[in-house]
């Protein structure tokens, strides 16, 4: 590969009308590579990925995708250059069934692709989809919701894929799924920036770590190198927490 | 049987043209979930530029293509790429201000523009008045014909053009969320601009196919026309192109042959005939499923917007908040120092108005700003207090002021009638649903001897209160400050009592509400009722001002017009209605006494001012009062932080 990055965030400034989101990100990710970015609540994680996708537009700084200077583009523009965004929350149309959720991508991303070769991919990953292509997306539940905003970035392999805290709400064997679905597109040649919740899952996914604290980029480095930054910022959910020591004083 | 289809076939052109602004404003609500109001007035003025165009000798079919092929989808993208655009996902209120300030303004700037003369429309469609063939003894004009086959395959077209992937599927995920639509590569607002365009044009040639029935270009005809058409969509549940076209027809078909049968000469049955249309709306809202509520999914990409401006703005620095309190007491004070002493006469009375009128303003603050319900049927409430106090004077010589109090207690009486079909209802339909009711007041309620009078109206006499005469205009000035005191602090106490909150929490979320253990339905009808009592004693004080009133002067077009110019000046707190009904009454003085031809401007400050609210639907005023506020609490700070400086130097 080249050495260029694939996505390349420069000083970039965000702002929510008064309220500052964040400020002098820089961080990069590299071809067919994994970038997982995590941080506490409200650290701006989110606004990275709406920043990134068009959804919202940067005060300052520029973005550069596939060598191109992306900073000013509408999102729709940005979809059809290849990057899909998968939202925190609801990240499909609820009034369209699952079949039109990806034909409508598939139509707008890729309208030279044949459509069934790039729609039996996605049911071929997550067969669950197969099964309801007929069904409004808005009755699915909250796992195959996550599937089916997968599933897009599956039917048409594309270049970058930003996901926002897919395994939020779900249950541990769904995320099992979600994760193996995100291995494979990864191996499929697609780049990952991943916002995660469960920090072990996304380690062992990602390569490299951008750490946001407050809105700023805190650290950045491979994955294995980061645990000490992480627990820095807050416990890890898998460990107990540590001895009741402000507890006790504040009873005391 | 032949008397029948005698009145069936001539119906069903009307429907014809009903169907087609039907679909056009299904499109715009699929495409943007904006109620297009304004669509009335779309279609009047390209009826109007078509009609011009012909009497300045063009032939037809160049003024057709220029009234409906280029002016139908340029008015659309302009609406769409000026205002509508921006008002995608926005709460009910903030969709439908904009519209209705446009109903408003646009008939009246294309009249200016048009010129006064009368204009006589022209047709278009084969050859107007000549009988093609006679059908079960009725005759058929070439008009009939034409304008159904034009209805018929415009339909069609849009059915097809909706079904198809590329398009349909992309309106639907649009409306869905523009955000999203555009993270699957969909151009929302281009899809938008082409949906606006085309309903737009079907707005136009709906205008140009109906304007021949009448004799005479009339905006009020196609506010009329835009009813029938929100019926006839309100068949379809807003979604089926085929049904809205059912519905357009039969509505048209039953409104000719309600017009046969009923007996001639009552307000009956020239009422019901262009009442009917309302009333099949109402009964649709109250009985459709899927009209109930807006029916849209909320946009999860909403958290991208800034949050929405302060509804009430409120200092954080103790002083300044002081200080803003004893400016704002100041400067009403000034105000009613200034009509009392240096107004000329005849401004005077202007100013009474004003405050009669901010009665009648505050009703819409405490529904509209305090309870989140959107009544277009304000002034019904109004003209009820009004009617009440006159018949009551006028029959059984009742004082006049104990006639504002009648007033208010029938005009709650009907509010509380009013609000319990709305109780199901959520958002735009509530606005809606009354408007229907307001245009049946204006068509048959009002007309009877025992209510309005129809256009003869009332008299009713300045009041009396002992000794005191409040028949000069300075002491009824002050007779309606005082009204107004009473019910602005009445508005207050509500605002900040139990009743407040809980309305408060309504507006916020009526499951939130509920879940809390408020009794949302009991207290949608307090608040119905209680603004319907002030609307109602404004309107009863304004007949007295008056001195004379009649339908016509609480007509529709006030209730709308209320709504806007609180609406856009800030249907939050009191001084913003007071600041509107002062606004709206020395605007309609100031362009009074200009030359005639000027009096558009008035229609023209709407257009702007819903150009304005679509930036800041938090009103003029409350945006104002948070510009000042902002800079004084600056202000304050940078003066304290240079008095800390100082004393530490010190």
């Amino acid at each position: 590969m080249s050495s260029a990055p694939l996505l390349e965030l420069s000083g970039v400034d965000l702002s929510y009308g008064p309220y500052r989101a964040l400020f002098g990100v820089s961080f990069t990710v590299s071809a067919r590579a994994a970038v997982a970015l995590v941080g506490s609540n409200g650290s701006g994680k989110t606004s990275v990925a709406r920043v990134v996708s068009g959804l919202v537009r940067a005060r300052a700084g520029s973005i550069r995708f596939d060598g191109r200077d992306v900073t000013r583009w509408p999102a729709w523009r940005i979809a059809r250059a290849g990057l899909v965004h998968v939202p925190e929350g609801r990240s499909v149309l609820g009034s369209l069934t699952v079949e039109e959720n990806l034909l409508l991508g598939l139509e707008g991303l890729a309208g030279r692709h044949g459509g069934a070769g790039a729609l039996e991919r996605a049911y071929s990953m997550f067969p669950r989809l197969s099964d309801r292509r007929r069904q409004l997306a808005g009755t699915l539940s909250g796992g195959e919701q996550r599937m089916l905003a997968l599933g897009r970035a599956v039917a048409v392999p594309e270049q970058l894929l930003v996901v926002d805290e897919l395994s939020l709400g779900l249950s541990p064997t769904v995320v099992d799924e979600i994760f193996s679905g995100l291995r494979e597109i990864l191996a499929s040649g697609t780049s990952l920036l991943v916002i995660e919740q469960h920090v072990e899952r996304v380690l062992a996914l990602a390569e490299r770590v951008v750490v946001l604290a407050h809105g700023r980029v805190a650290g950045e480095g491979p994955a294995g190198e980061l645990a000490g930054v992480l627990s820095s910022l807050r416990p890890s959910p898998g460990r107990p927490e540590p001895p009741t020591s402000a507890a006790g004083g504040g009873l005391a | 049987m032949t008397e029948l289809l005698s009145y069936v076939l001539p119906g069903v052109p009307y429907g014809c043209v009903y169907a087609l602004m039907a679909a056009g404003l299904v499109l715009t609500y699929r495409a943007s979930g904006v109620f297009n109001l304004a669509f009335g007035a779309q279609a009047y003025v390209s009826a109007l530029l078509f009609s011009v165009v012909v009497q300045e000798g063009a032939g037809t079919w160049w003024a057709f293509v220029l009234s409906v092929v280029v002016a139908g989808p340029v008015m659309g993208l302009l609406l769409d790429g000026v205002v509508f655009r921006y008002t995608r996902g926005a709460p009910p209120l903030v969709r439908l201000v904009p519209a209705l300030g446009l109903m408003i303004a646009i008939p009246s700037v294309a009249q200016m523009l048009a010129g006064t003369s009368t204009r006589v429309p022209a047709s278009f469609v084969l050859r107007p008045n000549q009988v093609y063939f006679h059908l079960a003894g009725s005759a058929v004009s070439g008009e009939e014909i034409g304008t159904t086959l034009v209805a018929f395959a415009s339909v069609a077209a849009l059915a097809a053009l909706l079904r198809s992937r590329r398009l349909g599927l992309r309106m639907r995920a649009v409306v869905e969320s523009p955000r999203m639509a555009e993270l699957h590569g969909v151009r929302s607002d281009a899809v938008g601009s082409l949906a606006w365009s085309i309903s737009s044009l079907f707005a136009a040639l709906a205008g140009v196919l109906l304007a021949p029935i009448y004799a005479q270009l009339n905006a009020s005809n196609f506010t009329a026309l835009l009813v029938a058409a929100i019926a006839a969509a309100a068949v379809g549940g807003l979604e089926s192109l085929p049904l809205t076209l059912v519905g357009g027809i039969a509505i048209g078909v039953a409104q000719q042959v309600i017009g046969g049968y009923l007996p001639s000469g009552t307000i009956l049955s020239s009422g019901l005939r262009p009442a009917f249309p309302f009333l099949v709306l109402a009964v649709l809202l109250v009985g459709r499923r899927s009209l109930r509520h807006d029916g849209r999914l909320d946009d999860p990409l909403a958290g991208c917007d800034p949050p929405m401006a302060s509804l009430r703005p409120a200092p954080r620095m103790a002083e300044v908040a002081l200080g803003a309190k004893a400016f704002t007491v100041a400067l009403g004070a000034a105000v009613v120092a200034i009509a009392v002493a240096v107004v000329p006469g005849n401004w005077e009375f202007t100013f009474t108005q004003a405050a009669v009128l901010s009665i009648v303003m505050l009703s819409i603050t405490l529904l509209t700003g305090l309870a989140g319900q959107i009544s277009l049927g304000q002034a019904v409430f109004a003209g009820a207090g009004a009617f009440t106090a006159g018949q009551l004077a006028a029959h059984f010589g009742l004082p006049v002021l104990a006639g504002v109090l009648a007033g208010g207690l029938v005009a709650g009486m009907l509010g509380a009638i009013v609000a319990l079909p709305t109780l199901s209802l959520g958002g735009i339909s509530v606005g809606l649903l009354t408007l229907s009711f307001a245009l049946l007041a204006d068509n048959v309620l009002f007309l009877y001897s025992w209510s309005g009078n129809g256009a003869t109206g009332l008299s009713v006499p300045r009041p009396k209160l002992g000794g005191l005469s409040f028949a000069g205009t300075g002491a009824f000035f002050g007779l309606s400050l005082v009204i107004l005191g009473i019910v602005s602090g009445a508005v207050v106490l509500v605002r900040g009592g139990t009743v407040g909150r809980q309305l408060a929490a309504i507006r916020g979320s009526e499951t939130g509400a509920a879940s809390i253990g408020i009794d949302v339905a009991r207290l949608r009808i307090v608040a119905f009722t209680l603004s319907a009592v002030i609307a109602g004693v404004g309107g009863a004080l304004y007949a007295s001002l008056e001195q004379s009133v009649s339908p016509n002067d609480f007509n529709y077009q006030f209730s709308l017009v209320y709504v806007v110019v609180v609406a856009a000046v800030g249907v939050y707190s009191v001084a913003g209605a007071i600041e509107a009904a002062l606004a709206y009454t020395v605007l309609l003085q100031l362009v009074g006494s200009l030359p005639g031809r000027y009096s558009s401007l008035v229609a023209l400050v709407f257009g702007l001012v819903a150009l304005g609210y679509v930036r800041h639907p938090e009103g003029v005023v409350t945006y104002a009062q948070s510009w000042v506020l902002d800079r004084a609490e600056q202000l304050a700070r940078f003066l304290q932080r240079d008095r800390a400086s100082g004393a530490e130097a010190g």
